[in-house]
């Protein structure tokens, strides 16, 4: 005991008298360790990380990368924010108000990537850049084929009575036709999103800031979450909308005993993966994506959503090695592709091919905008949770729907004094 | 000091022996406790790193402006109904099995076993036990209760009890276990006198064994009572708070880390604190009065 707690001791003193010898690096060389925190884990376990960072070393001497997988990142990173100790690259959290990136991140507006990278302005505040997405998301429904054949469907709907009439004739072939993952809970935040279709407006969300009833019927909020009640009360949803299956949901998407999902192209490797786990072949042929008919138009738009961003911790002391790995990650490696994104970088072109099957038709797109600090403030005074989607999912369940619907709505008005 | 006494080497195996749980407490109990209560006197968002004190501002705002935080306390309600069923069927098991049932042994282990189980992979087993066409239907179904099948967490009506009963079945163990402990303890001549005398089984319980468990029965419901305010795991897991399924500890967690206020979130603990001690001071109150009797 007393000689193991002695070694211990020793260690951790030459941890300490030793550590700033080679972490420490002020003079802007690209060397030494940086420690990198991100989401995708399932890079870890299929060996992807290990192969670019290898790369990376191999291209700058010296440096040594640690990849630290976070499974629930929103949940976990707080906590580490809050002992400072948060590693030298990792997202930029999405739930903390633009305002405050720059307590946490470092300004890297000096990469040469800037010029070529999408969404830059969105993570650019008081003319610092914070952060580069790792890709863009095209939000639309993400089909099944095969399901679609079984069901005789031969045209994707584009019309909201044609998505409808599909669900139907899905429902009848026993299939579950439009998979909403309620009990899941997050992925209600797809309402949250699809208002910005319904308003025709990727900076909607600043507009219902000095709305009184942004949630009621006739606005665009109301509107969105009408639609994914219609779904609902219509029974085209999945029958059992508690518990969590999501990743029951995924191997059904994958098997065709599911038919389409509102989600974005980030989903499609996700079910192929899962597919592949029960034994299926070719999984990737039979999906496809179509945009979400939100009316009768005809003419359904794409919403474009950045996904994550990477960003340079404030406390790192290796921000040269840490910036340079942001830049060679989103731009020599195939990491976005890989993660089923159409690129941040607009020298690279989406290789997946539901992306291509769904712009093949030139949909129209719709860029969201950068929900404000305002506007995330009354969200959170409000009790709303903003990209949470479990008040959407208690909206969608409650007894008296008018009711809840004028309570989101007072709560909405008390929060912004509209 | 001379460290030969007799006396001076006792103190220096008392503080030696002292020092680890003491620090332990104090690091792990004493030390997050007081923070919490500064962290509920000020407007901290769990990040930043300056807190302004804002002083009893939460405390006003859950307990008079915004009372709507405090609704989920309603569900404790549910709960504490189950844990006294709980209580009852406890008492009857553990009545039986003191009464040397054959393979008593046996079923004094498969009563046990839910309470060892991790409280995860129980509500996860409840999760799809309870589910449509899951295990209870299908169970039902086998026994020809077929047409008797309910959306067991879907509808808002049942959903509450099907979440008691998943409580009452991992808990019922450890109530079993502290009643049966207290049954060891009641004289056995007692009931052989009783027998002769010629009391039924109900009279030996309702005069013998009642009175010598009733403090136990009493710590019980104290344990009942703030298991109740304090449901957690069972709802978070299985429903996640759909449906009218949130419990005041998740609406805690919610304010916290979902909307940033960890000051507002350290006030509705502090006031959840305060509840369970009034409770436990009530209790110990009246069953002072109820053991001089």
């Amino acid at each position: 005991m007393s000689i193991s707690l002695k070694a211990l001791l020793a260690a951790s003193v030459a941890v300490i008298v030793a550590a700033p010898a080679f972490a420490d690096n002020a003079d802007g060389q690209i060397s030494g360790d940086i420690t990198f925190y991100t989401h995708f884990a399932n890079f870890v376990d299929n060996g992807r990380w290990d192969d670019w960072v290898a790369e990376f070393e191999e291209k700058y001497p010296g440096t040594n990368v640690e990849v630290i997988a976070v499974s629930n990142y929103r949940r976990e990173m707080p906590v580490r924010f809050a002992s400072g100790d948060y590693g030298d690259v990792l997202n930029v959290l999405d739930n903390l108000p633009p305002d405050d990136y720059v307590n946490y991140y470092a300004p890297i507006g000096d990469l040469a990537l800037r010029d070529t990278h999408q969404f830059v302005d969105r993570y650019t505040i008081d003319g610092e850049v914070y952060g580069y997405v790792y890709g863009v998301n095209a939000e639309a429904v993400v089909y099944n084929k095969a399901a679609f054949e079984r069901a005789g469907i031969t045209d994707v709907p584009t019309t909201k009575s044609e998505l409808l009439a599909a669900c139907v004739r899905l429902k009848d072939a026993g299939i579950v036709p439009f998979q909403i993952n309620m009990g899941a809970g997050w992925p209600m935040q797809q309402w949250d999103k699809a208002a910005l279709l319904f308003a025709g407006d990727g900076n909607y969300y600043e507009e219902t800031l000095t709305q009184a009833t942004p949630f009621a019927a006739e606005n665009a909020y109301g509107q969105s979450i009408a639609f994914v009640q219609e779904l609902f009360d219509a029974g085209c949803t999945e029958p059992d909308y508690t518990a969590n299956n999501w990743d029951q949901s995924k191997s059904l998407m994958g098997a065709g005993e599911a038919g389409m999902w509102f989600l974005a192209n980030w989903s499609v490797p996700q079910i192929i993966a899962a597919g592949e786990a029960l034994g299926l072949e070719n999984v990737g042929d039979d999906l496809g994506m179509f945009a979400l008919p939100i009316d009768d138009s005809g003419t359904p738009a794409v919403l474009l959503n950045p996904d994550w961003a990477l960003g340079v911790s404030a406390n790192s002391d290796n921000i040269p090695t840490a910036k340079a790995w942001i830049e060679f990650l989103l731009t020599e490696t195939d990491v976005s592709n890989e993660a089923g994104f159409i690129p941040g970088d607009t020298r690279i072109d989406p290789t997946m091919p539901q992306l291509v099957e769904l712009f093949e038709t030139d949909p129209a797109t719709l860029e969201s905008g950068t929900p404000s600090s305002a506007f995330k403030q009354a969200m959170a005074d409000a009790r709303l949770d903003f990209m949470t989607g479990t008040y959407i999912r208690d909206l969608v369940l409650a007894e008296d729907g008018d009711a809840a619907l004028d309570d989101v709505n007072t709560r909405w008005a008390t929060a912004t004094g509209n | 000091m001379d460290f030969s006494s007799a006396t001076a080497q006792r103190r220096l195996v008392i503080v030696g022996f002292l020092i680890v749980p003491l620090t332990l407490l104090a690091v792990f109990s004493l030390y997050p406790f007081f923070q919490l209560i500064w962290f509920s006197l000020t407007d901290w968002n769990g990040l930043s790193p300056d807190k302004t004190f804002v002083g009893l501002d939460n405390y006003h705002r859950i307990l008079i402006e915004d009372r709507a935080l405090l609704r989920p306390l309603i569900n404790s309600g549910y709960y504490f109904i189950g844990s006294l069923m709980q209580l009852a069927l406890a008492t009857y098991f553990a009545v039986i099995l003191s009464r040397g049932l054959p393979a008593s042994n046996m079923f004094r282990m498969i009563l046990f076993l839910p309470f060892v189980l991790n409280s995860v992979a129980v509500s996860i087993i409840f999760r799809d036990f309870l589910q449509l066409d899951g295990g209870l239907d299908a169970l039902m179904t086998l026994v020809g209760l077929g047409d008797y099948t309910r959306q067991w967490v879907q509808d808002p009506d049942i959903v509450k009890w099907s979440l008691v009963f998943a409580s009452i079945w991992r808990y019922l163990g450890f109530m079993l276990l502290i009643t049966y402990g207290a049954l060891q303890a009641v004289p056995v001549d007692q009931y052989e006198a009783a027998r002769i005398e010629g009391a039924s089984e109900w009279q030996q319980f309702r005069f013998i064994t009642f009175p010598t468990i009733a403090p136990i029965l009493g710590l019980q419901i104290i344990l009942a009572t703030v298991g109740s305010l304090e449901v957690f795991d069972v709802p978070f897991l299985i429903t996640g708070g759909a449906n009218g399924t949130k419990t005041f500890i998740m609406a805690t967690l919610e304010e916290a880390f979902e909307f940033r206020r960890v000051g507002l979130a350290a006030a509705m603990s502090i006031i959840l604190l305060s509840i369970v001690m009034v409770v436990i001071v009530l209790q110990r109150l009246l069953f002072q009065r109820g053991a001089v009797t």
